[in-house]
């Protein structure tokens, strides 16, 4: 009864399933893809095709249909929710007290519900495509279980692009990504059918079944895919729900503080991941994805959240004040919704960096023959130069007030810098390595200064192996970061302290006094008497 | 224990300290103990022999003499005695949008139950503040009150206790009036027992009733106005914020949404409505607030402002037989006094 009391409670979805339902296009739909599985199936049987055939040709157009049914709901969706987006629907929604979770999480389960209602017309005659043979139950099974959590995150990301679209433009781009992608899966159907009964062939889903033979036969190879599955499937689908939430929120509120956990979370669990296929299998080298993975999320993070307010909004502050759970507290002062909040995740993560580099280096875990020792070296510097990068441009520019109480400028100027300074440095490099002798010398200089111009021209750098300096740029990497980081706070307090003196002088003399309890005003009642 | 003092040499003190006592036991202070509480007014008196009652029946008594006092302090302040409860209360507040100073030192106190006109030009920062007060912007300095709750601090307990009808209205495709009521019902969390009653009341209330099934998208400007209105009613707020509910609207609408909020305000509900005209809010309104360019020009109730802003009045004449208008007006510009006249089309003269 509880469960049933969520879904009816929650408004949104309430909301969302009537508009579906009084939608013309919903019965009709419905109608259609009931009709068209019967057709299917009435046509494949009766059909003098030979035994074996007939089961992937049903199954191939019935998932087809559930295919093309998916889409339109995702048409409408991501049409309603990009109309609520653009007038500003979702402020009303807000004012009503209602969270952003419930409110994504009921266009989800609308989403989801309306997706049912195809899948549940669908699916029974899927199971009669085995009775016409050619088809594993198994492989059938496997194509519901997949379609069923595949539509989460799609439905999920569809939000998402609704509520990022922040401009009508965007909105048509999306329409027409999604209509090109409507067009490929017909095409795809058209094509594939017509294939198949020219040459004969099995499902998409072909051998899927295997994965459940091997989960019921309680085989630890399986078992241990399936929660790797599921846990960056959870985290993967909880980024896009909170994503999806900081998009719909209004300047007085925000839900970076999950989305920088989850960003957190997913990069531990990633660098875990790499890092135990790493040691285990020394043919398998993933080092330098992994090491690049935790290079690209600090960069990305840092020009994200970093040149960011300084303070947390309204609702985030009251929602922090109002944490009961444990750990909450903490988690909302790690990864608090301001600049500060970000350089403390930034600061946790290349500490992450740090305890990699240590632990293969350090001869605790054993990562075979010296080539690896290299590479981990060379490779795990790079995340530790981030916050160099960060703050490097950004510093120089930052004695100039117009940049430095405008943080939006200060983040649009480091990414030029990282882009210019970048390709210029890269540039400058690849002449230097290609003809030596026309530069001598100029090799050395080049590999330093691209190190120390962009992250791109430090990618570009140190990727090449051959150069003697590599030997010494980890360790001047590490300082970098240090020095990066330093920078990083000594800013971030300094601009904390310029817009607290900002907000005092932008609030007279007459500061303002405590809250009163009670509607009381601060003056005596005799006086707002006299007032009236 | 302190001194009595008679309560009719402190009745002013009485209510304020009353009031704080309130306040204190609100704050989890063991009432009639508290050193507010004791200091020698006519509260001092009540309050010593309470404090002799508390000392007999022990905490308890206290507690419930505490809801006694409660009671009688609402049983005044219903009693003419308004100005006691401040819904609104605006200090300091300031709103920068990058170079731009859109609301610069905005202070003033509403009172509860009373209509406050907010009139501005256009970009003046009407919307802004309203939209702070909502809970919907953050001020860069200052603080904003709704019945003691600070925007800075209780932002989600000020959204329980306001309607907010902004000038932009949604989107709500193939939602019929009723659903549209329901989903902000059910939005709002209101129990699913009084909420079908609610919808009701709404729907009669605003006028609504008789167009249940209609798709909100089909409905006149004036009737969407109505719903917009009847949905910041849904949650039964102290306050409403009202930003220009009347722009767009034909004079017959005008007049009837004039009449809802002169009904809400009779109601009890504190009223803060916005318009760039000023003699829209004339009829209604008790309090009134003007800005320009963010600034406050000026504050207090609508005939202190009369008396302040000019000696001139605007004295609009409805005519029985529009073609006099010509004879009148030559008439009118012959008194001594009467500075110009303007003939409207809808066979008013207005003159100065």
């Amino acid at each position: 009864m509880r469960v049933v009391s969520i879904f009816r409670d929650n408004a949104m979805f309430y909301k969302d399933l009537t508009q579906w339902l009084r939608n013309q296009t919903f019965l009709g739909l419905f109608i259609l893809l009931l009709c068209l599985a019967w057709a299917a199936s009435a046509f494949i049987t009766l059909l003098p095709i030979e035994s074996g055939k007939g089961g992937p040709v049903l199954f191939g157009l019935l998932w087809g249909g559930l295919l093309l049914f998916t889409l339109v709901i995702l048409f409408q969706g991501y049409g309603l929710s990009a109309r609520e987006f653009f007038t500003r629907t979702f402020e009303l929604y807000e004012l009503s007290g209602m969270s952003l979770e419930r409110m994504i999480l009921g266009k989800t389960w609308s989403l989801l519900a309306q997706f049912l209602f195809g899948f549940s017309c669908v699916v029974p005659f899927m199971f009669f495509a085995f009775l016409l043979g050619g088809i594993d139950f198994y492989d059938i099974v496997m194509a519901v279980l997949v379609s069923l959590v595949a539509v989460v995150p799609v439905f999920l990301a569809t939000i998402l692009a609704a509520v990022s679209a922040k401009m009508r433009s965007m909105g048509v781009v999306g329409r027409v990504i999604l209509g090109l992608v409507l067009l490929y899966v017909l095409g795809q159907l058209f094509f594939g059918v017509f294939a198949f009964f020219a040459f004969g062939g099995g499902t998409l889903f072909s051998g899927w079944g295997s994965f459940i033979k091997q989960l019921v036969a309680l085989e630890g190879s399986a078992w241990m895919g399936l929660a790797t599955f599921l846990v960056f499937y959870a985290q993967g689908c909880l980024l896009l729900f909170y994503l999806a939430c900081n998009a719909i929120a209004p300047s007085t509120d925000t839900h970076e503080m999950p989305v920088k956990l989850l960003v957190a979370t997913l990069t531990l669990s990633w660098t875990a991941f790499l890092g135990w296929d790493f040691v285990m299998d020394p043919d398998f080298d993933t080092l330098t994805v992994m090491a690049f993975s935790l290079y690209i999320i600090l960069l990305l993070l840092g020009i994200s959240g970093y040149y960011h307010r300084t303070r947390s909004p309204v609702m985030a502050e009251d929602r922090r004040a109002r944490a009961r759970r444990p750990f909450a507290p903490a988690a909302h002062t790690q990864f608090a919704p301001n600049a500060f909040g970000t350089l403390r995740t930034m600061v946790g993560l290349w500490l992450v960096a740090v305890a990699c580099l240590v632990l293969l280096t350090s001869g605790l875990v054993d990562i075979g023959s010296g080539g690896r020792m290299e590479d981990a070296i060379r490779v795990f510097s790079y995340p530790l130069q981030a916050p160099y990068f960060l703050a490097a441009p950004a510093a120089l520019f930052y004695l100039a007030p117009a940049f430095r109480r405008n943080p939006r400028k200060l983040r649009a100027l480091v990414v030029v810098w990282w882009v210019g300074a970048g390709l210029l440095a890269t540039i400058f490099y690849v002449i230097a390595a290609e003809s030596p002798l026309e530069m001598p010398g100029a090799e050395p200089v080049s590999v330093v200064l691209g190190a120390l111009a962009s992250p791109i021209s430090a990618a570009a750098v140190g990727h090449d192996a051959a150069s003697r300096l590599y030997f010494i740029l980890p360790a001047v990497r590490m300082l970098l970061g240090v020095v990066g980081l330093g920078l990083c706070w000594a800013m971030l307090w300094h601009r904390a302290l310029e817009e607290t003196r900002a907000r005092n002088h932008a609030t007279p003399a007459a500061a303002t006094p405590a809250p009163q309890p009670d509607g009381l005003s601060s003056e005596p009642l005799a006086a707002v008497e006299k007032k009236e | 224990m302190q001194a009595a003092v008679p309560l009719d040499t402190a009745a002013d003190g009485l209510l304020e300290d009353m009031a704080r006592v309130i306040a204190c036991r609100d704050s989890r202070t063991r009432f009639g103990f508290s050193p507010v509480a004791t200091r020698g007014h006519g509260l001092g008196y009540r309050l010593s022999r309470l404090e002799d009652t508390a000392q007999v029946f022990a905490f308890k008594a206290a507690k419930r003499l505490s809801v006694h006092i409660d009671t009688y302090l609402k049983r005044i302040d219903s009693g003419g005695r308004e100005g006691l409860k401040v819904m609104l209360k605006v200090e300091h507040l300031t709103k920068d949008f990058d170079r731009l100073r859109a609301v610069d030192d905005l202070s003033f106190e509403l009172p509860a139950g009373r209509i406050c006109g907010f009139v501005g030009p256009n970009g003046a920062g009407k919307t802004t503040t309203m939209r702070i007060i909502a809970t919907l912007e953050e001020a860069t300095g200052g603080e904003v009150w709704v019945d003691g709750l600070s925007v800075h601090h209780e932002p989600y307990a000020i959204r329980r206790k306001l309607g907010f009808m902004p000038d932009h209205y949604g989107a709500y495709p193939g939602l019929t009036v009723r659903d549209y009521l329901e989903f902000y019902a059910r939005a709002y969390e209101l129990p699913a027992a009084g909420r079908s009653r609610r919808v009701d009341q709404i729907m009669e209330f605003t006028g609504l009733d008789r167009i249940p099934a209609k798709t909100v998208e089909t409905l006149s400007k004036g009737m969407r106005q109505r719903l917009n209105l009847g949905r910041a009613l849904i949650n039964d707020p102290l306050l409403l914020v009202l930003d220009e509910p009347a722009a767009g609207l034909d004079p017959r609408a005008r007049v009837e949404l004039r009449y809802l909020v002169k009904e809400l305000a009779r109601m009890g509900k504190t009223i803060f409505i916005s318009s760039h005209i000023l003699t829209e809010l004339s009829e209604i309104c008790d309090h009134l607030l003007i800005i320009d360019h963010g600034r406050q020009v000026r504050f207090g109730s609508f005939e202190e402002i009369a008396r302040g802003l000019c000696n001139a009045q605007e004295i609009l004449v409805r005519l029985l037989s529009p073609e006099a208008a010509p004879v009148l007006e030559r008439f009118l510009l012959e008194r001594v006094g009467i500075h110009h006249v303007a003939p409207h089309e809808n066979g008013t003269l207005s003159s100065v």
